[in-house]
């Protein structure tokens, strides 16, 4: 079988300096360079462009750009490593306000319970009704309630402004 | 003597919190991010704005990076999909090699080095105002392969192309700036 004609180029000397040639078509161009001396100033020039195309600055970034961006990074982190403990801590004691506030019922009224300590005590009765509709208890739901849809409000916002910030 | 760490050591460092750590890997990296975002987006301004938003985007998925690939060619893919987005959000044409609407000035490093010839000097400047010329696909696989010596299946990794394509873009990357290099010398001798 008849190898085809070989037909030297530019591009194919720049396959050969860039190492993108196979084994067998980097030792036929090697062996038709031998033979072809004329073409070595060629080969010669595509390295000296090849190793200034290697050599080409790089661009200065902005005066500044490095603290910059780990200014940036701080303020990302920010809202998410910060909490806002006066917040988390009024929904602490709202919480506990509601923990609490039915054990010191269900105990008041065990103070009371008229039974002697060796008969079986009755279950001490609450009120839930009247307990839930007294004004205190009410304006503390809503005051815990507010104070937890203001701090979800705040890290979705928070979340939100963040992932904002990264999608480009 | 200080000795330079590596990108691994900053990273497990950086995810342990440090921020001495992340500080570092931007210096190292910035002239590199900074010239891959000026080659795409053609403008030093919306470049530094890339490059910024890569190395946020690099620190938030910092914990995503497992080393499979060098720290740089994960870096470079996130500079690529940045780089991509903003063009896309910007509406920005692919320019045309005679488009000079958004010229980028040629900064102060491209001073020549005096142990070059004088010929040399003035071919390595052509060639860097050429690639300027080039439109971004190009000039993006122009820096990854010749000026960052990624190799070809790493440029395949970071602009997410097969081998075959990313050879072909390398190759005709190649045309159009021995094409721009040859209309500029003609217009020079005219």
């Amino acid at each position: 079988m008849e190898h085809q004609p070989f037909i030297l180029s530019d591009d194919l000397l720049w396959d050969y300096v860039d190492g993108l040639l196979t084994d067998a078509e980097r030792k036929r161009l090697e062996a038709y360079l031998t033979e072809h001396p004329e073409w070595m100033a060629r080969l010669q020039a595509v390295e000296t462009d090849r190793s200034l195309l290697q050599s080409v600055p790089l661009e200065a970034p902005p005066q500044g750009f490095a603290s910059g961006v780990m200014g940036a990074w701080n303020s990302l982190l920010t809202p998410t490593v910060e909490s806002p403990d006066w917040i988390i801590r009024g929904i602490g004691a709202v919480f506990g306000l509601f923990i609490l506030l039915p054990l010191v019922i269900l105990i008041f009224n065990g103070l009371h319970i008229k039974n002697s300590v060796f008969s079986v005590p009755g279950m001490p009765s609450v009120d839930w009704l009247a307990l839930f509709s007294h004004p205190v208890l009410q304006y503390g739901l809503y005051f815990g309630f507010t104070l937890l849809a203001l701090r979800l409000l705040s890290a979705v916002l928070s979340q939100y402004r963040v992932m904002h910030k990264m999608m480009v | 003597m200080v000795q330079m760490q590596s990108d691994e050591a900053l990273i497990t460092q950086a995810l342990l919190g440090q921020q001495q750590a992340y500080a570092q890997l931007v210096e190292r990296y910035q002239h590199y991010v900074f010239t891959l975002a000026v080659r795409m987006v053609k403008n030093r301004e919306e470049a530094a704005e890339v490059a910024q938003d890569s190395f946020l985007r690099a620190f938030q998925y910092l914990a995503d990076f497992r080393g499979e690939a060098k720290f740089s060619t994960w870096l470079y893919r996130i500079v690529h999909s940045v780089a991509l987005n903003h063009l896309r959000k910007r509406r920005l044409d692919v320019l045309s090699i005679d488009d000079a609407a958004h010229p980028v000035p040629v900064p102060a490093a491209t001073q020549p080095d005096a142990s070059d010839s004088m010929e040399l000097q003035e071919r390595r400047h052509a060639i860097y105002q050429a690639i300027q010329r080039l439109p971004p696909d190009d000039a993006e696989v122009i820096t990854l392969f010749y000026l960052y010596e990624n190799r070809l299946d790493e440029i395949c990794q970071i602009m997410e192309l097969t081998m075959t394509n990313a050879k072909t873009k390398l190759f005709r990357a190649r045309q159009r700036l021995k094409t721009i290099l040859e209309t500029t010398a003609v217009r020079s001798a005219l």
